[in-house]
């Protein structure tokens, strides 16, 4: 139960709550000029801070944003259900904490030097106490949320709450008021969550599919015939490596047989090379040899000319003498050429062998440094395998992503179909949670409207569970706003019979808009009397000139019209005290 | 020929060969000694360009002409020249 709303403002308009109905009168006074509105007088605004203090989001556009506001502390003092009272409190310019008085986390009653005094906690904690504390839901249940469902007991003018019974925002998502009204009914909300996960999955497929045919994200995904065309070769390529690790031999030292080896090709270059020169010389020699043994030396006597014109008189020999002493030393030519001949040959035959012996050296190194490799080598291989191997592993993750995406058009449907019948069964099944929930709802319908076909209509949708509350009418204005009328009573009554909601359902006067007056005191009658004997707390705002139109049908309402009394014509009329 | 020349490389004109061939007669040799000598020598000093048999015996007849050399007995004697006698 709420009890006080107040503000450390000393303008601000203290507003006080009791159990059973309780009614904000919102004044028009005769001076107010046309261009007045009723607005400014602040009944949207109370309901706005309800919610501010009840752990709202705070955004740039919020009331409690504004700057006049920005700074001011609002409490809200309300009846814990486990606590007895508890102090709200929390300021716009500091959106991410609230006080709490007594500080009701759980476990801080039983430490031993607890302190029972105020504490601060996130606005997320706060949020999980009012969902654990005032809906009892589960910490680790799905796709309810105290917001939501405080958004459904509370409606706000601010979000066109008052569009639709079954959505407490314009635009809400189907499957999440479904989730949660079924929550409040007593409905199973795990079963109803399926349908927001369903279409959640739905969504993400829907962008995924815009992204593979998106030209460059496309790329990332691809297709599965390319994929498939892909691993294929990246599968040949790994088999590949892999066989050429297993025959790979390591050649230990694998460098230095290698610059073996070609010291052995630079030695038999070289031996090549002596050969050709030795072959010449020896060709020479036999040529030589061969010759008419007698050489001519007629070159003696030029060689001897030019002797004589180079050194003089130092020449001390005739030409004769010299002739004859050239002759006894080339006597025995033959002898030397030959020894010479042998020499060459010799040599040769040497070098023959030599190549031969490097040339099977060299072929052995050869072989070996062919069919082996160094170290190095295979390691290098092994690095190549095991980018290989990574690359074929993301490329087949790809094509299930794809094959995923490709395939999960039909299992999103198939699922939908299974969802459908699973939450059909289970409503056959609970019946009489259903029938309670049918049989309030048509008799406060029925309080208003008298004998009218109503009822409430739960069913197995496709894309969601629906929930249809239905008063027969010409589809006025007013009886659309009468059918959000009783079905947040129904709502509120079922969730807090059943431990599943809080004791307080808040109406704007927003909702009675354009409601026939004999309804509108049906209404407060009906509210008062539901309110008292179920023992909850019901709150109103209304404009004076609505109320006077149920008080002259015999509405009496002096028991439940609460402080303030707001106007709007004084600068001090409204419920912030001043204007801005 | 005799002195290197375009031809004819420092380490094999006959003066040079002559020189060498000298060396090699600090005992008196036979023909065959001294040749052997020579061409060992070369290889050890590093002279690579060819020297023929033909191109020893020259070398031997110019140093017998200079009066270097003489074959005493089938030995090669070489000849203390005097410098005063060979500025004669």
């Amino acid at each position: 139960m709420l009890r006080q709303l107040s503000a450390d403002d000393p303008r601000f308009k203290t507003a006080s709550f009791t159990s059973g109905m309780n009614l904000i009168v919102a004044e028009k006074r005769t001076s107010s000029t046309e261009t007045d509105s009723r607005n400014s007088a602040g009944k949207s605004s109370l309901i706005e801070l309800i919610h501010f203090l009840l752990g709202a989001r705070v955004d740039k556009r919020s009331l409690v944003s504004d700057r006049h506001l920005r700074s001011v502390n609002f409490h809200l003092k309300m009846d814990w259900p486990s606590n007895g009272v508890l102090t709200v409190g929390r300021r716009a310019s500091r959106p991410n904490f609230v006080q709490l008085d007594p500080d009701i986390r759980p476990g801080r009653q039983e430490e031993m030097f607890a302190l029972g005094g105020p504490a601060e906690v996130t606005l997320d904690e706060w949020n999980k106490l009012i969902e654990k504390d005032l809906f009892g839901v589960r910490a680790d249940a799905s796709g309810v949320s105290g917001r939501t469902m405080l958004s459904f007991l509370m409606r706000r003018a601010s979000a066109h709450g008052f569009n639709q019974a079954t959505e407490s925002f314009s635009k809400q998502r189907k499957a999440d008021a479904a989730t949660n009204l079924a929550y409040l009914l007593g409905l199973d909300y795990e079963l109803a969550d399926g349908y927001r996960k369903l279409s959640a999955q739905k969504a993400t497929r829907t962008q995924l599919r815009k992204a593979v045919n998106d030209p460059v994200w496309g790329r990332i995904v691809g297709s599965t015939a390319d994929l498939r065309g892909q691993i294929t070769l990246a599968e040949a390529q790994l088999r590949r490596l892999e066989d050429q690790i297993a025959d790979f031999q390591v050649v230990p030292e694998y460098e230095r047989v290698k610059q073996e080896a070609d010291a052995l090709a630079r030695r038999i270059k070289q031996l090549a090379q002596d050969d050709t020169i030795d072959q010449s010389n020896l060709e020479e020699l036999q040529q030589a040899v061969t010759e008419a043994s007698d050489v001519t030396v007629d070159y003696m006597e030029s060689a001897y000319r030019e002797l004589g014109i180079l050194l003089g008189d130092q020449v001390r020999r005739r030409f004769d003498d010299v002739q004859t002493f050239h002759q006894s030393v080339v006597r025995n030519r033959r002898v030397f050429l030959e020894a010479e001949i042998e020499s060459l040959t010799s040599r040769l035959t040497e070098r023959r062998d030599e190549r031969a012996r490097l040339g099977e050296q060299q072929a052995q190194l050869l072989r070996m440094l062919n069919e082996g490799g160094a170290l190095e080598a295979l390691t290098a291989l092994q690095q190549a395998l095991a980018r290989e191997q990574a690359n074929v592993e993301a490329l087949r993750h790809r094509y299930e992503a794809a094959q995923a995406l490709e395939a999960s058009a039909r299992q999103i449907t198939a699922q939908r179909l299974q969802q459908q019948q699973a939450v059909a069964t289970d409503l056959n099944e609970r019946r009489e949670q259903q029938a309670e929930a049918t049989l309030l709802f048509s008799r406060f319908a029925r309080e208003l409207y008298g004998e009218r076909e109503a009822y409430l209509r739960i069913e197995a949708g496709r894309e969601n569970l629906q929930i249809t509350p239905y008063i027969r009418s010409d589809n006025s204005r007013g009886i659309g706003n009468m059918v959000i009328f009783c079905f947040d009573l129904a709502l509120s009554v079922l969730a807090h019979r059943h431990g599943r909601g809080p004791d307080f359902l808040v109406h704007d006067s927003h909702l009675f808009d354009g409601v026939d007056e004999r309804q509108l005191v049906k209404a407060f009658a009906l509210a008062a009397e539901v309110s008292a004997e179920e023992g909850m707390q019901y709150i109103a705002t209304i404009n004076s000139d609505d109320l006077a139109k149920a008080v002259r049908l015999g509405f009496n309402d002096a028991p439940f019209v609460r402080e303030p009394r707001l106007t709007d014509d004084l600068e001090d009329g409204g419920l912030f005290g001043f204007r801005f | 020929m005799i002195t290197p020349t375009k031809g004819i490389s420092p380490d094999r004109c006959l003066l040079a060969v002559g020189a060498q061939i000298l060396m090699q007669l600090e005992e008196p040799r036979t023909v065959s000694q001294a040749w052997a000598r020579l061409k060992a020598w070369r290889i050890e000093n590093e002279h690579f360009s060819p020297v023929s048999f033909e191109w020893f015996v020259l070398a031997l007849d110019m140093l017998y002409s200079l009066g270097a050399v003489e074959l005493r007995q089938d030995l090669l004697v070489a000849r203390r020249i005097h410098a005063a006698s060979a500025q004669r």
